[in-house]
Protein backbone atom coordinates (compact mmCIF):
# COMPACT_ATOMS: atom_id res chain seq x y z
CA UNK A 1 0.00 0.00 0.00
CA UNK A 2 2.52 2.23 1.05
CA UNK A 3 4.85 1.65 -1.80
CA UNK A 4 1.52 1.94 -4.17
CA UNK A 5 1.44 5.62 -3.21
CA UNK A 6 5.38 6.01 -2.76
CA UNK A 7 5.39 4.76 -6.39
CA UNK A 8 2.39 7.52 -7.73
CA UNK A 9 4.09 10.59 -5.53
CA UNK A 10 7.69 9.51 -4.91
CA UNK A 11 8.81 13.06 -3.75
CA UNK A 12 6.05 13.83 -1.12
CA UNK A 13 7.16 14.36 2.25
CA UNK A 14 4.31 14.31 4.27
CA UNK A 15 5.85 15.47 7.33
CA UNK A 16 6.79 19.02 5.87
CA UNK A 17 3.17 19.46 4.91
CA UNK A 18 0.97 22.62 6.53
CA UNK A 19 -2.67 22.34 6.13
CA UNK A 20 -2.85 24.20 2.71
CA UNK A 21 -0.37 21.72 0.97
CA UNK A 22 -2.97 19.10 2.73
CA UNK A 23 -5.66 20.15 0.97
CA UNK A 24 -4.01 21.06 -2.22
CA UNK A 25 -3.13 17.03 -2.35
CA UNK A 26 -4.63 14.73 -4.41
CA UNK A 27 -4.13 11.68 -2.24
CA UNK A 28 -5.32 13.62 0.62
CA UNK A 29 -8.31 14.83 -0.95
CA UNK A 30 -8.95 11.08 -2.55
CA UNK A 31 -8.80 9.93 1.25
CA UNK A 32 -11.07 11.76 3.03
CA UNK A 33 -13.73 11.48 -0.09
CA UNK A 34 -13.80 8.05 -0.61
CA UNK A 35 -11.95 6.38 2.37
CA UNK A 36 -10.61 3.70 0.55
CA UNK A 37 -8.98 0.81 2.73
CA UNK A 38 -5.79 1.33 1.65
CA UNK A 39 -6.07 5.08 1.75
CA UNK A 40 -7.14 4.70 5.75
CA UNK A 41 -4.68 2.47 6.16
CA UNK A 42 -1.61 4.55 5.16
CA UNK A 43 -2.74 7.47 6.71
CA UNK A 44 -3.99 5.82 10.07
CA UNK A 45 0.39 4.29 9.98
CA UNK A 46 1.07 7.84 8.98
CA UNK A 47 -0.44 9.53 12.06
CA UNK A 48 0.80 6.51 14.38
CA UNK A 49 4.47 8.46 14.46
CA UNK A 50 3.06 11.24 15.87
CA UNK A 51 4.65 13.61 13.31
CA UNK A 52 5.07 17.33 13.84
CA UNK A 53 2.39 18.82 12.05
CA UNK A 54 -0.46 16.35 12.47
CA UNK A 55 -1.99 19.45 13.54
CA UNK A 56 -1.93 21.25 9.90
CA UNK A 57 -3.20 17.45 9.08
CA UNK A 58 -6.17 17.54 11.13
CA UNK A 59 -7.37 21.21 10.32
CA UNK A 60 -6.75 19.94 7.08
CA UNK A 61 -8.97 17.07 7.04
CA UNK A 62 -11.57 18.69 9.58
CA UNK A 63 -11.82 21.73 6.87
CA UNK A 64 -12.42 19.21 3.92
CA UNK A 65 -14.89 17.14 5.68
CA UNK A 66 -16.86 19.91 5.98
CA UNK A 67 -16.43 21.36 2.65
CA UNK A 68 -17.66 17.70 1.32
CA UNK A 69 -20.41 17.91 3.75
CA UNK A 70 -22.09 20.29 1.56
CA UNK A 71 -25.07 18.07 0.02
CA UNK A 72 -25.85 17.71 -3.54
CA UNK A 73 -28.67 17.75 -5.18
CA UNK A 74 -28.92 14.69 -7.77
CA UNK A 75 -30.48 14.47 -11.31
CA UNK A 76 -32.53 10.83 -11.05
CA UNK A 77 -31.86 8.20 -13.50
CA UNK A 78 -35.35 8.81 -15.36
CA UNK A 79 -34.93 12.27 -15.69
CA UNK A 80 -31.67 12.14 -17.09
CA UNK A 81 -32.84 9.90 -19.80
CA UNK A 82 -35.64 11.67 -20.45
CA UNK A 83 -33.29 14.81 -20.67
CA UNK A 84 -31.30 13.12 -23.09
CA UNK A 85 -34.15 11.84 -25.18
CA UNK A 86 -35.02 15.49 -25.30
CA UNK A 87 -31.95 16.53 -26.63
CA UNK A 88 -31.60 14.16 -29.36
CA UNK A 89 -35.14 15.22 -29.92
CA UNK A 90 -34.16 18.64 -30.61
CA UNK A 91 -31.16 17.31 -32.53
CA UNK A 92 -33.45 15.67 -35.00
CA UNK A 93 -35.52 18.82 -35.26
CA UNK A 94 -32.52 20.59 -36.16
CA UNK A 95 -31.39 18.34 -38.84
CA UNK A 96 -35.09 18.52 -40.10
CA UNK A 97 -35.23 22.12 -39.99
CA UNK A 98 -31.40 22.81 -41.55
CA UNK A 99 -32.91 20.65 -44.50
CA UNK A 100 -36.08 22.88 -44.59
CA UNK A 101 -34.40 25.66 -44.41
CA UNK A 102 -31.91 24.41 -47.55
CA UNK A 103 -35.03 23.69 -49.42
CA UNK A 104 -37.22 27.10 -48.72
CA UNK A 105 -33.90 28.82 -49.53
CA UNK A 106 -33.67 27.09 -53.03
CA UNK A 107 -37.27 28.10 -53.52
CA UNK A 108 -36.93 31.50 -52.28
CA UNK A 109 -33.92 31.93 -54.75
CA UNK A 110 -35.72 30.62 -57.45
CA UNK A 111 -39.04 32.88 -56.79
CA UNK A 112 -36.56 35.64 -56.47
CA UNK A 113 -34.78 35.22 -59.61
CA UNK A 114 -37.91 34.79 -61.83
CA UNK A 115 -39.55 37.89 -60.27
CA UNK A 116 -36.29 39.92 -61.49
CA UNK A 117 -36.84 38.31 -65.00
CA UNK A 118 -40.46 39.16 -64.92
CA UNK A 119 -39.63 42.15 -63.45
CA UNK A 120 -36.94 43.28 -66.53
CA UNK A 121 -39.28 42.32 -68.81
CA UNK A 122 -41.79 44.50 -67.51
CA UNK A 123 -39.45 47.15 -67.95
CA UNK A 124 -37.63 45.55 -71.31
CA UNK A 125 -41.11 45.40 -73.07
CA UNK A 126 -42.76 48.66 -71.55
CA UNK A 127 -39.66 51.34 -71.26
CA UNK A 128 -38.63 53.36 -74.26
CA UNK A 129 -34.96 54.55 -75.87
CA UNK A 130 -34.96 58.77 -76.00
CA UNK A 131 -32.61 59.82 -77.61
CA UNK A 132 -32.17 63.79 -78.38
CA UNK A 133 -29.92 66.27 -80.17
CA UNK A 134 -29.58 69.99 -78.63
CA UNK A 135 -29.21 73.07 -81.02
CA UNK A 136 -26.32 72.80 -83.39
CA UNK A 137 -25.82 69.28 -82.74
CA UNK A 138 -26.09 66.23 -85.05
CA UNK A 139 -25.97 62.27 -84.12
CA UNK A 140 -25.98 59.30 -85.76
CA UNK A 141 -28.24 56.51 -83.97
CA UNK A 142 -27.79 52.70 -85.04
CA UNK A 143 -31.32 50.92 -84.39
CA UNK A 144 -31.24 47.94 -82.58
CA UNK A 145 -32.27 46.14 -86.26
CA UNK A 146 -29.77 47.53 -87.93
CA UNK A 147 -31.63 50.61 -89.61
CA UNK A 148 -29.39 53.70 -89.22
CA UNK A 149 -30.63 57.46 -87.76
CA UNK A 150 -29.31 60.24 -88.55
CA UNK A 151 -30.58 63.14 -86.86
CA UNK A 152 -30.71 66.81 -87.51
CA UNK A 153 -29.52 69.22 -84.78
CA UNK A 154 -33.06 70.31 -82.06
CA UNK A 155 -34.67 67.01 -82.65
CA UNK A 156 -35.66 64.22 -80.40
CA UNK A 157 -36.12 60.52 -81.42
CA UNK A 158 -37.35 57.21 -78.97
CA UNK A 159 -38.24 53.72 -79.36
CA UNK A 160 -39.30 50.47 -77.85
CA UNK A 161 -36.40 48.90 -75.86
CA UNK A 162 -37.75 45.72 -77.36
CA UNK A 163 -37.66 47.12 -80.95
CA UNK A 164 -37.28 43.79 -82.37
CA UNK A 165 -40.19 41.76 -80.81
CA UNK A 166 -42.50 44.26 -81.47
CA UNK A 167 -44.81 43.62 -84.21
CA UNK A 168 -43.89 46.93 -86.53
CA UNK A 169 -40.51 48.86 -85.90
CA UNK A 170 -42.52 51.90 -84.41
CA UNK A 171 -40.01 55.04 -84.02
CA UNK A 172 -41.37 58.52 -83.14
CA UNK A 173 -39.68 61.93 -84.26
CA UNK A 174 -39.68 65.51 -83.82
CA UNK A 175 -37.06 67.36 -85.64
CA UNK A 176 -35.73 66.50 -88.76
CA UNK A 177 -33.62 63.28 -89.19
CA UNK A 178 -32.68 61.31 -92.44
CA UNK A 179 -33.37 57.13 -92.47
CA UNK A 180 -31.85 54.28 -93.76
CA UNK A 181 -34.33 51.20 -93.21
CA UNK A 182 -32.92 47.75 -93.05
CA UNK A 183 -34.87 46.00 -95.53
CA UNK A 184 -36.41 42.76 -94.46
CA UNK A 185 -39.60 42.01 -96.16
CA UNK A 186 -39.02 39.02 -98.97
CA UNK A 187 -42.63 38.92 -100.56
CA UNK A 188 -44.24 42.65 -100.61
CA UNK A 189 -47.53 40.98 -101.04
CA UNK A 190 -47.55 39.39 -97.59
CA UNK A 191 -45.45 41.52 -94.74
CA UNK A 192 -44.59 39.35 -91.97
CA UNK A 193 -44.45 41.32 -88.12
CA UNK A 194 -41.39 42.81 -87.95
CA UNK A 195 -40.93 43.67 -91.30
CA UNK A 196 -42.84 47.37 -91.63
CA UNK A 197 -41.36 50.11 -90.57
CA UNK A 198 -42.88 53.01 -89.15
CA UNK A 199 -41.42 56.61 -88.55
CA UNK A 200 -43.97 59.04 -87.30
CA UNK A 201 -44.29 62.53 -86.10
CA UNK A 202 -47.30 64.54 -84.34
CA UNK A 203 -48.65 65.23 -88.18
CA UNK A 204 -46.59 62.62 -90.37
CA UNK A 205 -46.68 58.88 -90.47
CA UNK A 206 -44.48 56.96 -92.85
CA UNK A 207 -44.84 53.60 -93.70
CA UNK A 208 -42.18 51.91 -95.27
CA UNK A 209 -40.36 48.11 -95.78
CA UNK A 210 -36.74 48.73 -96.53
CA UNK A 211 -35.75 52.35 -97.97
CA UNK A 212 -34.02 55.78 -97.89
CA UNK A 213 -36.36 58.86 -96.51
CA UNK A 214 -35.97 62.64 -94.78
CA UNK A 215 -38.58 63.26 -92.63
CA UNK A 216 -38.91 66.70 -91.79
CA UNK A 217 -41.51 67.52 -88.64
CA UNK A 218 -40.74 71.14 -88.10
CA UNK A 219 -42.93 74.43 -86.59
CA UNK A 220 -42.94 75.74 -90.15
CA UNK A 221 -42.90 72.78 -92.37
CA UNK A 222 -43.67 68.86 -92.43
CA UNK A 223 -42.60 67.26 -95.33
CA UNK A 224 -41.32 63.45 -96.23
CA UNK A 225 -38.56 63.51 -99.08
CA UNK A 226 -37.98 59.95 -100.45
CA UNK A 227 -34.61 59.14 -102.08
CA UNK A 228 -34.71 55.13 -102.52
CA UNK A 229 -37.41 52.58 -102.19
CA UNK A 230 -41.39 53.39 -101.68
CA UNK A 231 -43.22 55.00 -98.86
CA UNK A 232 -46.38 55.04 -97.95
CA UNK A 233 -46.94 58.29 -96.39
CA UNK A 234 -50.32 59.54 -94.04
CA UNK A 235 -51.53 62.88 -92.77
CA UNK A 236 -52.75 61.65 -89.26
CA UNK A 237 -55.01 64.86 -89.36
CA UNK A 238 -57.02 64.12 -92.75
CA UNK A 239 -56.29 60.31 -93.01
CA UNK A 240 -54.96 61.16 -96.41
CA UNK A 241 -52.43 59.02 -97.58
CA UNK A 242 -49.99 58.93 -100.92
CA UNK A 243 -47.55 56.41 -102.05
CA UNK A 244 -44.15 58.30 -102.83
CA UNK A 245 -41.53 57.00 -105.84
CA UNK A 246 -38.07 57.92 -104.97
CA UNK A 247 -37.36 61.32 -105.88
CA UNK A 248 -40.66 62.79 -104.63
CA UNK A 249 -41.29 64.70 -102.06
CA UNK A 250 -44.58 65.25 -100.50
CA UNK A 251 -45.22 68.31 -98.22
CA UNK A 252 -48.08 68.61 -95.95
CA UNK A 253 -49.91 72.16 -96.47
CA UNK A 254 -51.86 74.14 -93.73
CA UNK A 255 -55.23 72.34 -95.05
CA UNK A 256 -53.70 69.00 -94.03
CA UNK A 257 -53.78 68.24 -97.59
CA UNK A 258 -50.39 66.99 -99.27
CA UNK A 259 -48.84 68.65 -102.18
CA UNK A 260 -45.82 66.10 -104.01
CA UNK A 261 -43.10 67.43 -105.77
CA UNK A 262 -40.99 66.34 -107.89
CA UNK A 263 -37.10 66.67 -106.33
CA UNK A 264 -33.65 66.08 -107.08
CA UNK A 265 -33.89 65.70 -103.32
CA UNK A 266 -30.29 67.44 -103.22
CA UNK A 267 -31.71 70.81 -101.06
CA UNK A 268 -33.89 68.34 -98.75
CA UNK A 269 -30.71 66.53 -97.65
CA UNK A 270 -27.53 68.98 -97.82
CA UNK A 271 -28.54 69.39 -93.65
CA UNK A 272 -26.47 65.90 -93.46
CA UNK A 273 -23.26 68.02 -94.81
CA UNK A 274 -24.42 70.86 -92.74
CA UNK A 275 -25.23 72.80 -95.48
CA UNK A 276 -28.46 74.47 -97.03
CA UNK A 277 -28.93 74.46 -100.99
CA UNK A 278 -30.84 77.53 -101.98
CA UNK A 279 -33.15 77.73 -105.53
CA UNK A 280 -35.52 80.47 -105.23
CA UNK A 281 -36.09 80.05 -101.67
CA UNK A 282 -38.27 82.45 -99.24
CA UNK A 283 -36.18 84.31 -96.70
CA UNK A 284 -38.82 83.36 -94.28
CA UNK A 285 -37.83 79.60 -94.94
CA UNK A 286 -34.37 80.01 -94.32
CA UNK A 287 -34.71 81.99 -91.04
CA UNK A 288 -37.11 79.36 -89.89
CA UNK A 289 -34.10 76.63 -90.38
CA UNK A 290 -31.71 79.07 -88.47
CA UNK A 291 -34.67 78.97 -85.54
CA UNK A 292 -35.21 75.16 -86.33
CA UNK A 293 -31.65 74.87 -85.66
CA UNK A 294 -30.20 77.01 -83.16
CA UNK A 295 -33.56 77.47 -80.96
CA UNK A 296 -33.20 81.73 -81.70
CA UNK A 297 -36.13 83.57 -82.19
CA UNK A 298 -35.43 85.95 -85.41
CA UNK A 299 -37.62 88.70 -85.80
CA UNK A 300 -37.95 90.66 -89.53
CA UNK A 301 -37.67 94.26 -90.25
CA UNK A 302 -40.61 93.86 -92.24
CA UNK A 303 -42.86 91.17 -93.83
CA UNK A 304 -41.63 91.42 -97.46
CA UNK A 305 -38.75 90.62 -96.48
CA UNK A 306 -39.81 86.83 -95.52
CA UNK A 307 -41.56 86.57 -98.99
CA UNK A 308 -37.99 87.51 -101.03
CA UNK A 309 -36.21 84.56 -102.61
CA UNK A 310 -32.66 83.88 -102.80
CA UNK A 311 -30.13 81.22 -104.26
CA UNK A 312 -27.14 80.10 -103.05
CA UNK A 313 -25.24 77.79 -100.31
CA UNK A 314 -25.19 79.06 -96.57
CA UNK A 315 -23.13 76.77 -94.50
CA UNK A 316 -25.02 75.94 -91.12
CA UNK A 317 -21.66 74.49 -89.28
CA UNK A 318 -21.81 77.66 -87.02
CA UNK A 319 -24.45 79.50 -85.69
CA UNK A 320 -22.59 83.25 -85.79
CA UNK A 321 -21.41 82.30 -89.17
CA UNK A 322 -24.61 81.07 -90.40
CA UNK A 323 -26.17 84.70 -89.03
CA UNK A 324 -23.43 86.76 -90.51
CA UNK A 325 -23.34 85.16 -94.26
CA UNK A 326 -27.15 85.79 -93.50
CA UNK A 327 -27.27 89.39 -92.51
CA UNK A 328 -24.61 90.31 -95.41
CA UNK A 329 -27.04 88.96 -98.32
CA UNK A 330 -30.06 90.48 -96.41
CA UNK A 331 -27.86 93.88 -95.88
CA UNK A 332 -29.05 94.31 -91.81
CA UNK A 333 -27.51 94.62 -88.57
CA UNK A 334 -28.52 92.62 -85.56
CA UNK A 335 -29.62 93.32 -81.72
CA UNK A 336 -29.98 90.69 -79.63
CA UNK A 337 -31.86 90.14 -76.57
CA UNK A 338 -31.61 87.00 -74.87
CA UNK A 339 -32.60 84.06 -77.30
CA UNK A 340 -34.51 86.53 -79.45
CA UNK A 341 -32.59 88.77 -82.40
CA UNK A 342 -33.78 91.10 -84.35
CA UNK A 343 -32.90 92.13 -87.86
CA UNK A 344 -33.15 95.88 -88.76
CA UNK A 345 -31.84 97.49 -92.08
CA UNK A 346 -29.07 99.28 -92.50
CA UNK B 1 -5.90 12.18 -12.28
CA UNK B 2 -9.90 11.97 -13.86
CA UNK B 3 -8.30 10.43 -17.12
CA UNK B 4 -11.00 8.27 -18.70
CA UNK B 5 -9.42 6.53 -21.54
CA UNK B 6 -12.75 6.61 -23.41
CA UNK B 7 -13.60 10.14 -22.41
CA UNK B 8 -11.23 11.41 -24.97
CA UNK B 9 -12.23 8.60 -28.11
CA UNK B 10 -16.10 9.51 -27.28
CA UNK B 11 -14.61 12.93 -27.98
CA UNK B 12 -12.52 12.91 -31.02
CA UNK B 13 -15.64 10.64 -32.90
CA UNK B 14 -18.05 13.74 -31.75
CA UNK B 15 -16.21 15.80 -33.61
CA UNK B 16 -16.46 13.60 -36.94
CA UNK B 17 -20.01 13.64 -36.16
CA UNK B 18 -21.06 10.51 -34.27
CA UNK B 19 -24.28 10.96 -32.96
CA UNK B 20 -23.88 7.73 -30.48
CA UNK B 21 -20.50 9.65 -29.27
CA UNK B 22 -22.50 12.56 -28.45
CA UNK B 23 -24.74 10.51 -26.08
CA UNK B 24 -22.13 8.39 -24.62
CA UNK B 25 -20.26 11.86 -23.71
CA UNK B 26 -24.09 12.83 -21.82
CA UNK B 27 -23.92 9.53 -20.26
CA UNK B 28 -21.05 10.12 -18.64
CA UNK B 29 -21.04 13.79 -17.45
CA UNK B 30 -24.90 14.40 -16.99
CA UNK B 31 -24.95 13.55 -13.23
CA UNK B 32 -21.67 15.93 -13.07
CA UNK B 33 -22.94 18.73 -15.13
CA UNK B 34 -26.34 19.15 -13.17
CA UNK B 35 -24.98 18.70 -9.92
CA UNK B 36 -23.00 22.08 -10.64
CA UNK B 37 -25.95 23.72 -12.85
CA UNK B 38 -28.27 23.24 -9.88
CA UNK B 39 -25.77 24.93 -7.63
CA UNK B 40 -25.71 28.08 -9.81
CA UNK B 41 -28.85 28.04 -11.11
CA UNK B 42 -31.12 26.68 -8.09
CA UNK B 43 -33.94 25.47 -10.54
CA UNK B 44 -34.59 21.46 -11.69
CA UNK B 45 -36.02 22.41 -15.09
CA UNK B 46 -33.89 25.84 -15.83
CA UNK B 47 -30.69 23.50 -15.47
CA UNK B 48 -32.16 20.67 -18.02
CA UNK B 49 -32.70 23.92 -20.10
CA UNK B 50 -29.24 24.72 -19.95
CA UNK B 51 -27.92 21.38 -20.26
CA UNK B 52 -30.13 20.61 -23.40
CA UNK B 53 -29.25 23.82 -24.91
CA UNK B 54 -25.24 23.03 -24.20
CA UNK B 55 -25.53 19.95 -25.73
CA UNK B 56 -27.34 21.06 -28.55
CA UNK B 57 -24.89 23.55 -29.19
CA UNK B 58 -22.38 21.43 -29.03
CA UNK B 59 -23.76 18.94 -31.55
CA UNK B 60 -24.08 21.95 -34.06
CA UNK B 61 -20.99 23.16 -33.90
CA UNK B 62 -19.11 19.74 -33.50
CA UNK B 63 -17.48 20.08 -37.27
CA UNK B 64 -15.87 23.02 -35.74
CA UNK B 65 -15.23 22.57 -31.85
CA UNK B 66 -11.43 21.35 -31.32
CA UNK B 67 -9.75 18.54 -29.38
CA UNK B 68 -9.56 18.74 -25.76
CA UNK B 69 -7.68 16.40 -23.16
CA UNK B 70 -10.46 17.48 -20.71
CA UNK B 71 -13.77 17.03 -21.41
CA UNK B 72 -15.68 17.35 -18.06
CA UNK B 73 -13.53 20.49 -17.53
CA UNK B 74 -14.84 21.89 -21.26
CA UNK B 75 -18.51 20.66 -20.65
CA UNK B 76 -18.52 22.66 -16.83
CA UNK B 77 -16.92 25.42 -18.19
CA UNK B 78 -19.63 25.69 -21.40
CA UNK B 79 -22.88 24.78 -19.01
CA UNK B 80 -21.50 27.81 -16.92
CA UNK B 81 -21.49 30.25 -19.67
CA UNK B 82 -24.83 28.71 -20.93
CA UNK B 83 -26.28 29.10 -17.63
CA UNK B 84 -24.50 33.14 -17.05
CA UNK B 85 -26.58 33.30 -20.62
CA UNK B 86 -29.85 32.55 -19.53
CA UNK B 87 -29.27 34.07 -16.24
CA UNK B 88 -28.59 37.11 -18.09
CA UNK B 89 -31.32 36.50 -20.50
CA UNK B 90 -34.14 36.01 -17.41
CA UNK B 91 -32.56 39.32 -15.84
CA UNK B 92 -34.14 41.29 -18.92
CA UNK B 93 -37.76 39.92 -17.97
CA UNK B 94 -37.18 39.91 -14.00
CA UNK B 95 -34.74 41.71 -12.31
CA UNK B 96 -35.80 42.61 -9.22
CA UNK B 97 -35.21 39.12 -7.42
CA UNK B 98 -32.06 38.43 -9.33
CA UNK B 99 -29.59 39.23 -6.51
CA UNK B 100 -30.53 36.67 -3.89
CA UNK B 101 -31.18 33.81 -6.36
CA UNK B 102 -28.03 34.32 -8.10
CA UNK B 103 -25.51 32.87 -5.14
CA UNK B 104 -23.39 29.97 -5.68
CA UNK B 105 -25.80 27.28 -3.43
CA UNK B 106 -23.75 25.36 -1.17
CA UNK B 107 -24.55 24.94 2.66
CA UNK B 108 -22.01 23.33 5.04
CA UNK B 109 -22.82 21.35 8.15
CA UNK B 110 -20.89 18.70 10.63
CA UNK B 111 -23.94 16.07 10.06
CA UNK B 112 -22.58 14.35 7.40
CA UNK B 113 -21.35 11.20 6.13
CA UNK B 114 -17.75 12.49 6.27
CA UNK B 115 -17.66 13.41 9.93
CA UNK B 116 -18.06 10.93 12.77
CA UNK B 117 -20.07 11.36 15.55
CA UNK B 118 -17.55 12.21 17.74
CA UNK B 119 -16.16 14.83 15.97
CA UNK B 120 -19.49 16.81 15.60
CA UNK B 121 -18.90 19.62 18.57
CA UNK B 122 -19.20 22.71 18.86
CA UNK B 123 -16.08 23.81 17.22
CA UNK B 124 -16.70 21.80 14.39
CA UNK B 125 -20.33 23.51 14.40
CA UNK B 126 -18.64 26.93 14.63
CA UNK B 127 -16.25 26.04 11.89
CA UNK B 128 -19.16 24.99 9.27
CA UNK B 129 -21.00 28.11 10.12
CA UNK B 130 -18.37 30.07 9.56
CA UNK B 131 -17.61 28.95 5.74
CA UNK B 132 -21.20 29.05 5.52
CA UNK B 133 -20.40 32.91 5.34
CA UNK B 134 -17.86 32.84 2.41
CA UNK B 135 -18.94 34.29 -0.44
CA UNK B 136 -20.80 32.72 -3.72
CA UNK B 137 -17.58 33.11 -5.66
CA UNK B 138 -15.36 31.88 -3.05
CA UNK B 139 -17.37 28.64 -2.48
CA UNK B 140 -17.70 28.15 -6.38
CA UNK B 141 -13.80 28.21 -6.46
CA UNK B 142 -14.33 25.56 -3.42
CA UNK B 143 -16.74 23.62 -5.03
CA UNK B 144 -15.08 23.24 -8.45
CA UNK B 145 -11.48 22.41 -6.53
CA UNK B 146 -12.20 20.05 -4.32
CA UNK B 147 -15.61 18.21 -5.79
CA UNK B 148 -14.77 18.42 -9.52
CA UNK B 149 -11.14 18.78 -8.75
CA UNK B 150 -10.56 21.20 -11.52
CA UNK B 151 -7.17 22.45 -11.47
CA UNK B 152 -6.31 25.67 -10.33
CA UNK B 153 -5.59 26.56 -13.76
CA UNK B 154 -8.97 25.68 -15.17
CA UNK B 155 -10.78 27.36 -12.40
CA UNK B 156 -9.05 30.72 -13.06
CA UNK B 157 -9.53 30.93 -16.93
CA UNK B 158 -13.19 29.48 -16.63
CA UNK B 159 -13.86 31.78 -14.23
CA UNK B 160 -12.07 35.09 -15.65
CA UNK B 161 -9.23 34.89 -12.88
CA UNK B 162 -5.80 35.07 -12.72
CA UNK B 163 -3.95 32.05 -11.16
CA UNK B 164 -2.58 34.45 -8.63
CA UNK B 165 -6.33 35.57 -7.78
CA UNK B 166 -7.41 32.36 -7.28
CA UNK B 167 -5.01 31.73 -4.92
CA UNK B 168 -5.25 34.61 -3.05
CA UNK B 169 -8.99 34.38 -3.08
CA UNK B 170 -8.89 30.73 -1.32
CA UNK B 171 -6.46 31.93 0.92
CA UNK B 172 -8.40 34.88 2.04
CA UNK B 173 -10.91 32.33 2.23
CA UNK B 174 -8.95 30.86 4.87
CA UNK B 175 -8.05 34.40 5.95
CA UNK B 176 -12.05 34.92 6.34
CA UNK B 177 -12.25 32.07 8.23
CA UNK B 178 -9.91 33.01 11.00
CA UNK B 179 -11.62 36.20 11.77
CA UNK B 180 -14.95 34.76 11.59
CA UNK B 181 -14.11 32.59 14.74
CA UNK B 182 -11.94 35.56 16.12
CA UNK B 183 -8.87 33.49 16.99
CA UNK B 184 -5.34 33.32 15.99
CA UNK B 185 -3.91 31.13 13.31
CA UNK B 186 -2.11 29.04 16.34
CA UNK B 187 -5.33 29.22 18.90
CA UNK B 188 -6.95 28.06 15.62
CA UNK B 189 -4.81 24.86 15.26
CA UNK B 190 -4.81 24.14 19.03
CA UNK B 191 -8.60 24.13 18.58
CA UNK B 192 -8.66 21.94 15.89
CA UNK B 193 -6.44 19.77 17.37
CA UNK B 194 -8.36 19.56 20.70
CA UNK B 195 -11.81 19.01 18.44
CA UNK B 196 -10.14 15.36 17.32
CA UNK B 197 -9.09 14.54 21.21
Amino acid sequence: MVKNHESTMPNSNYNNFNSEDFLADADFLRYVKKANQQDVQFWESWLKDEPDNKAAFLQARLQLQIILSSKDRVISATQADALLDRINQSIDGLVHKRRLRIRRMIWSSGIAASLLLVLFGVWFFNSTVHINTTFGESKLVLLPDGSEVRMNANSSLSYPRAFKWTKNRMVLLTGEAFFKVKHFNQNPSAVKNGELFIAQSNKLKVEVLGTVFNLKSRPNVNEVTLIKGKVRVKAIASGEARILKPGEMARLGTDSRFMVNVTTTVPQTSWIGNKILMTQTRVGDIIAEFENLYGYKVILPDTTMADKKIDGTISTLNRESMLFVLKNILNVNERREGKTIYLERR
Amino acid sequence: MKANPGNNQFWSRLLQGDRQALNEIYRLHADALFRYGIRLLHDENAVQDCIHDLFLKIWSNHARLSDTDNVRYYLISSLRNTIINYRNQQGKIEHQELQERDGFAMDFTVESQYILKEEQTEKAQRLAEAMNQLTARQKEIIYLRYFEELSYDQIAEMMDLSKKGTYKLSARALEALREILQVEKAVLIALLVSLKH
